[in-house]
């Protein structure tokens, strides 16, 4: 498989629930070797977009690869190369936790199984212990341990720290980290937690409304926004090549933050950096009707 | 993957295991019981017949009150033989895809090294293999039973359906049934009582209207003062008939007849022969007798005779056996299509 291949491709995928749509117009590209962040409110389409990649439904219309291969088409050895953890982290709950390695065994035939036991040992799961007395964190790294053991070259992990305490959530991104460093595997991921973006994540798509609103590298998105401020009485136009997402005004202040693809020259603003959750709750509150979008190349589309 | 259907299975297949011993074990402690009750009645001085003797009447009807004593125990495992198949088959087959799809463990099968068919499969042959396992010594032993209780004819329609490899056969057939129904339904209880209500609704059309047509009926004449008390066997049967047949029904047909009577050309001749017996009723005592002699016809009994037994087996499991085997395709092209 060639570097040039994505982790994900998609063009214009979408998919209806009976009238609603979950995702409309997703067109997407999510690049290898990278941990990509799925970040948007309920109902935005992530989990959606995260089973169509997975195979477990079949997108309304589009099409979607995954590391180069057309989910739809389902090629035998595609589903083996991609490891899949639900928002809900669906495990059996009659077994004991060495039953669900066993299963994982006994279903993935590039089983690691010092990875899988290695992580456990690490967390202090003990492997009789059935997975009906796991706590909601301990239940949530055997299903990740479960996951990455069967040593994907593609992860999709739906709020894999969603309802969990500050230490587990904490254990379970540095099993990821570990697990991404180790394999060079790529990750997606979908969160609500910027924390969890910022500290894992070098790529980040928006989903809002069911569309994508900014898919781009994190190190760039932080590069090309910035807070501007100024009087409010001079009434000034913003620099050109600056895009206003949100602006605040307050008795004598207007305070903008603007997408800007150049570096900003003009002494009369006075320019601040935002942080990646202001940027993303600028993008989530941004009016559905502009259909602002940019590309991977973080051209206005 | 069979690991994983096995012990998603364990609990259910080591209850059922037990239940099935136990059945087991209660009906060969029932079955020698009734052997020894019957090897009693048959044997001197009552040889069968409890009008034989009037110095041994007391002693017969004793030893016959003994055999139908035991009737209740027979009607239960009876019951129980009709109920097994269908009963374990739709549990298993609930457990194997509703539930898990209830519990959305599918999500995580679904995102493993192999195809949903595969999973399907892997279910399937699991599942079957533990029927198997099960079914086939407890349909040796019902049939044991069976011969020895002399409860019913095993050709019979009461006795058919426990006898042979049938309940085997209803129990794939019920699996089948509710894996299909788990699939549209995704909840176990919708599937087990529907899954049931369907097995109960085929089971009951395959009865009523293929098993009367999968053999072909043989006739007997039968002289109504030649009624036998009881045959070498243990049942009763009427002249001519052979013991352990599945009796048709009985009726009038044209004196000497070669070919096998339809059971419409029966209902004709004993129309013919009731009205004119109505119509000589009050006015001649042998009444009766003329009409017989007037209308040249002769009561006859159409019967399945027990040899048939395995041909009719064979054809029923044939018939069942394709079913299940449509269902099953029907929910590999359910599975193919459906969400997760």
């Amino acid at each position: 498989m060639t570097n040039d291949v994505h982790a994900l491709e998609a063009i214009n995928v979408g998919r209806r629930f009976r009238r609603k749509w979950a995702l409309r117009d997703c067109t997407l590209t999510i690049p290898r070797g990278r941990v990509s962040a799925l970040v948007g409110p309920n109902g935005a389409g992530k989990s959606t977009l995260l089973r169509i990649a997975a195979g477990l439904i079949p997108p309304s219309t589009g099409s979607l690869k995954i590391l180069g291969s057309d989910v739809m088409a389902r090629p035998p050895d595609l589903v083996g190369r991609v490891g899949y953890l639900d928002q809900d982290r669906p495990s059996y709950s009659s077994f004991k936790v060495s039953e669900m390695l066993h299963f994982g065994r006994d279903s993935n035939p590039k089983w690691n199984s010092d990875v899988a036991i290695g992580n456990l040992a690490r967390l202090n799961i003990p492997l009789d212990a059935r997975v009906s007395e796991l706590s909601g964190g301990q239940r949530a790294q055997v299903a990740l341990t479960v996951c990455m053991a069967k040593m994907p070259e593609l992860l999709l992990l739906d709020e894999p720290a969603a309802a969990l305490d500050p230490v587990a959530r904490e254990d379970l991104l540095r099993l990821l980290m570990k697990e991404v460093a180790d394999s060079g595997s790529s990750v997606i991921l979908s969160t609500h937690s910027m924390g969890d973006v910022s500290s894992v994540c070098d790529y980040v798509v928006i989903l809002s409304n069911s569309r994508v609103v900014l898919a781009n590298d994190i190190e760039f998105v932080l590069e090309s926004h910035r807070f501007l401020s100024s009087d409010r009485k001079l009434n000034m136009p913003l620099p050109n090549g600056a895009i206003a997402l949100e602006d605040h005004h307050s008795a004598h202040e207007t305070s903008v933050l603007a997408r800007i693809e150049l570096p900003l020259m003009d002494s009369t603003w006075h320019i601040e950096s935002p942080t990646l959750d202001e940027i993303v709750m600028a993008y989530l509150r941004l009016d559905p009707s502009l259909d602002l979008e940019f590309n991977v190349a973080g051209e206005l589309r | 993957m069979k690991w994983t259907a096995w012990r998603q299975q364990r609990s259910l297949i080591v209850a059922m295991t037990t239940v099935a011993a136990i059945a087991a074990v209660l009906l060969i402690l029932l079955g020698r019981h009734e052997s020894e009750l019957w090897r009693n009645y048959l044997a001197n001085p009552c040889k069968g017949n409890v009008r034989a003797s009037t110095k041994y009447q007391n002693v017969c009807a004793g030893r016959l009150q003994a055999v139908l004593n035991v009737g209740q125990f027979n009607r239960i495992a009876t019951i129980f033989g009709l109920l097994v198949g269908p009963l374990f088959g739709s549990i298993l087959g609930v457990n194997a895809v509703a539930r898990e799809l209830e519990a959305g463990t599918t999500r995580l099968a679904w995102t493993q090294s192999y195809s949903r068919p595969r999973w399907l499969m892997s279910k399937l042959s699991v599942n079957g293999a533990f029927l198997a396992a099960i079914f086939v010594p407890l349909c040796l032993i019902y049939d044991w039973w069976n011969k020895v209780a002399h409860y019913s004819a095993r050709i019979s329609p009461s006795g058919f359906p426990i006898s042979g490899f049938l309940p085997l056969i209803y129990s794939v057939v019920a699996f089948s049934s509710v894996v299909l129904l788990g699939l549209y339904l995704r909840r176990a209880g919708w599937s087990l009582v529907t899954g049931l209500l369907l097995i109960a609704v085929v089971v009951f059309a395959v009865e009523i209207g293929i098993r009367p047509i999968l053999v072909s009926p043989q006739f007997a004449v039968v002289s109504s003062s030649e009624l036998t008390q009881t045959s070498s066997s243990g049942f009763y049967s009427a002249g001519g008939i052979p013991s352990n047949s599945w009796s048709r029904g009985y009726g009038y047909a044209p004196k000497g007849i070669k070919v096998t009577p339809s059971a419409q050309m029966l209902s004709v001749y004993s129309n013919k022969l009731a009205r004119c017996w109505n119509t000589l009723r009050g006015h001649s005592p042998g009444g009766y007798e003329y009409c017989i002699r007037h209308l040249r016809v002769e009561n006859v009994a159409l019967y399945v005779p027990d040899s048939d037994f395995w041909n009719l087996q064979l054809s029923e499991s044939a018939i069942y056996l394709g079913f299940a085997l449509l269902l099953t395709a029907g929910s590999v092209v359910r599975l193919r299509r459906m969400l997760a």
